[in-house]
């Protein structure tokens, strides 16, 4: 597991004055955004608020017009490859599931698990750790029993454990994952935020979701993106309740039923699903 | 044991079968159908496993070719009492050109065979990589390669032969080419490079290298962000079948007795593909197997029915892409499945078979 100083030390990323632009729409507008370590974060905001370009960003996708993005308190991001940025202790999880379809489950797993050691490195017989690794994170993903099946034959929900897993076998610092329970069924959803909630205990992740019931049940600190800029941050509960959040994100409907002391927005979860379907294809697509 | 058992079968029919069969005509029809089986593993490697369609490996295949044809023309001239080859003079040139003289050298050429072809590959393959092109882009500019290299050899007829290629060769290492005892020779040498490869590749596929080959098939962004380089995976895999396919060409030019830029332009380049198609991609037998099916079929239809079999021979490629999308290989395992027969399970070796939608489509892009 990845040893790191106490929570809130130094942040684990610090994002400042970031700009993007595509053709000439501003995605992300002098935005600000900081993250301490151990912190399991959600990030949400409307459609076009500039939630995956963010990601872009941190994960060397993109790059920005201009500002500065800096990991553990002394590496800048900006302009490396997205290779060394992994490398770097930095793992991504993508809008789509994307595993690699032909390989199976303990595959996936063992391809990715050796990226430390280069190309050279598959070529030799795996060091006992990461054998151990592998299995510990088979466990922790909860596939053991279909660690022969090849991806492609996965069921949704199970493709998104093994991207989460795929990305635990890296022991990286920061996991930043864009939507994770899209498209799960309530049992699915619930099971994939208790093992969030396992994985920050020694990590920081970021989570860019758009189900509040999921939200409510497992976040603790919510960041709001707006139009590229950042509108609100704070507890859960807290944003929740701040007039300018409902205004432009979680809409008058959310009011009602928040008065109405229900807890879970099924309509909610079902337009996220649509909302993922819609972009099924356009992982690269700006947030 | 029992895994070992087709490989053992093959390796008796190439080695104690064939030569002992086969009329001198047959056998050497064989040996150049193995060099094709041997570049065919090449492509295999590049497009089945990796997902990268080259439509100009006939380029690297011509390059190992005219590397060893360059040697063979200096001994043809040496042996004549001449200073350089006979189309050079035709030509009217006074002295041979300086990058023609270290390949007089049989060890020079040999080295040049497996050199240039993975150098250009990985040059190519890393202006390519770093650019992120890929997938049919990719694809447009190895068969733009195949053309420049064509246009190129046609053009400087003096230092290439120009169209009609480099033949006329007498000996190798002071054997003589005409000589059956040569050519069994040869035969068995190209026998020995194509199992020699087969078991690389093998290796190669077998490894975990091989499962992050398939890997950068099935998603390569996923493994950019897996923290690969993917250029790095993908200049080393496109150079080693162009090094797999050069050392065929090399193979290929003694055997047949000439080389020509009509063997190693679009055309020729995309039947390569052909081949691993309709043997299966994926699966290394199935690329030798295609390669052996196809080669054997155009050369029966051609003696059969000498009119139209060319026609027989498209009709064969259209037929087998819908019959057999994935392949004799792929047809073979789904009706071992239906039978019941574990033959489908039997080579582990092999790549996980595609989802059947995305080989076909492939495969009939090819086609078409």
């Amino acid at each position: 597991m990845a040893i790191m100083p106490p929570a809130g030390v130094t942040p684990i990323l610090e994002v400042q004055g970031v700009n993007v632009a595509f053709d000439g729409f501003q995605v992300l507008d002098a935005l600000d955004f900081s993250m301490g370590r151990g912190e399991l974060r959600f990030l949400i905001g409307p459609n076009g608020a500039g939630k995956t370009t963010l990601l872009d960003i941190i994960t060397g996708k993109t790059r920005p017009f201009s500002g500065r993005v800096i990991f553990n308190g002394v590496t800048s991001l900006i302009g490396k490859a997205e290779s060394e940025i992994v490398r770097l202790g930095i793992g991504r999880k993508f809008q789509t599931p994307s595993v690699f379809g032909s390989l199976t489950v303990m595959q996936n797993l063992e391809v990715t698990a050796g990226f430390r050691r280069g190309l050279p490195g598959l070529f030799r017989r795996m060091p006992s750790t990461l054998v151990d690794r592998v299995q510990a994170t088979l466990q922790e993903i909860g596939l053991e029993t279909k660690r022969n099946v090849p991806g492609a034959a996965l069921s949704h929900g199970e493709r998104q454990w093994l991207e989460i897993g795929m990305l635990l076998v890296q022991d990286p610092q920061l996991l930043l994952l864009d939507e994770p329970v899209a498209g799960m069924t309530r049992a699915e959803r619930d099971r994939t935020g208790a093992l969030l909630q396992r994985v920050a205990r020694d990590r920081s992740v970021l989570v860019v979701e758009h189900d509040m019931a999921f939200l409510r049940q497992f976040g603790r600190t919510v960041t709001v993106l707006h139009m590229g800029r950042l509108l609100a941050e704070g507890p859960v509960d807290v944003i929740q309740a701040d007039p300018r959040v409902i205004e432009v994100y979680l809409g008058r409907g959310h009011a009602r039923e928040r008065t109405a002391g229900r807890v879970d927005m099924p309509q909610n979860t079902n337009a996220s699903a649509a909302h993922t379907t819609d972009k099924g294809t356009g992982a690269h697509a700006v947030g | 044991m029992k895994r070992h058992a087709p490989l053992l079968i093959a390796v008796i029919f190439l080695f104690v079968i064939a030569p002992n069969t086969l009329s001198e005509f047959r056998l050497s029809l064989l040996a150049k159908f193995l060099t094709f089986a041997i570049v065919a593993l090449g492509v295999d490697l590049l497009w089945g496993y990796t997902g990268m369609l080259s439509l100009g490996h006939g380029v690297f295949f011509g390059l190992g070719a005219y590397c060893w044809a360059m040697y063979l023309k200096l001994e043809a001239a040496a042996a004549a009492g001449e200073s350089m080859p006979d189309f050079m003079v035709w030509s009217g040139l006074k002295a041979l050109p300086a990058f023609w003289q270290p390949f007089g050298s049989p060890l020079f050429a040999g080295v040049m065979v497996l050199v240039l072809p993975m150098a250009l590959a990985a040059l190519l393959g890393y202006l390519v990589c770093r650019s992120r092109i890929k997938d049919v882009y990719f694809s447009l500019i190895t068969q733009a390669l195949a053309m420049i290299l064509t246009i190129l050899i046609v053009g400087q007829q003096a230092f290439t032969g120009g169209t009609n290629g480099m033949t006329n060769f007498s000996t190798m290492l002071g054997m003589p080419l005409q000589d059956v005892r040569t050519q069994w020779v040869l035969y068995l040498v190209t026998a020995t490079v194509l199992v020699a490869v087969y078991l690389f590749c093998r290796w190669l596929v077998g490894s975990r290298f091989g499962q992050l080959l398939v890997a950068v098939r099935d998603d390569e962004n996923r493994v950019r962000f897996c923290g690969y380089s993917l250029t790095a995976i993908k200049v080393f895999v496109f150079a080693v079948s162009a090094g797999i396919a050069g050392l065929a060409g090399a193979l290929f030019v003694p055997q047949v007795g000439i080389i020509s830029p009509a063997m190693l332009g679009i055309v020729p380049s995309i039947e390569m593909v052909i081949w691993v198609a309709v043997g299966g991609r994926g699966t290394l037998v199935g690329a030798i197997l295609g390669a052996l099916v196809v080669n054997a079929a155009k050369s029966g239809f051609s003696e059969s029915f000498p009119d139209t079999w060319q026609y027989l021979l498209g009709g064969l490629f259209i037929g087998a892409v819908l019959l057999f999308p994935d392949g004799i290989i792929g047809a073979t395992r789904r009706l071992g499945a239906r039978l019941g027969t574990p033959l489908g399970t039997r080579s582990g070796r092999s790549a996980p078979t595609q989802p059947a939608t995305v080989g076909t489509v492939r495969a009939v892009e090819v086609a078409a």
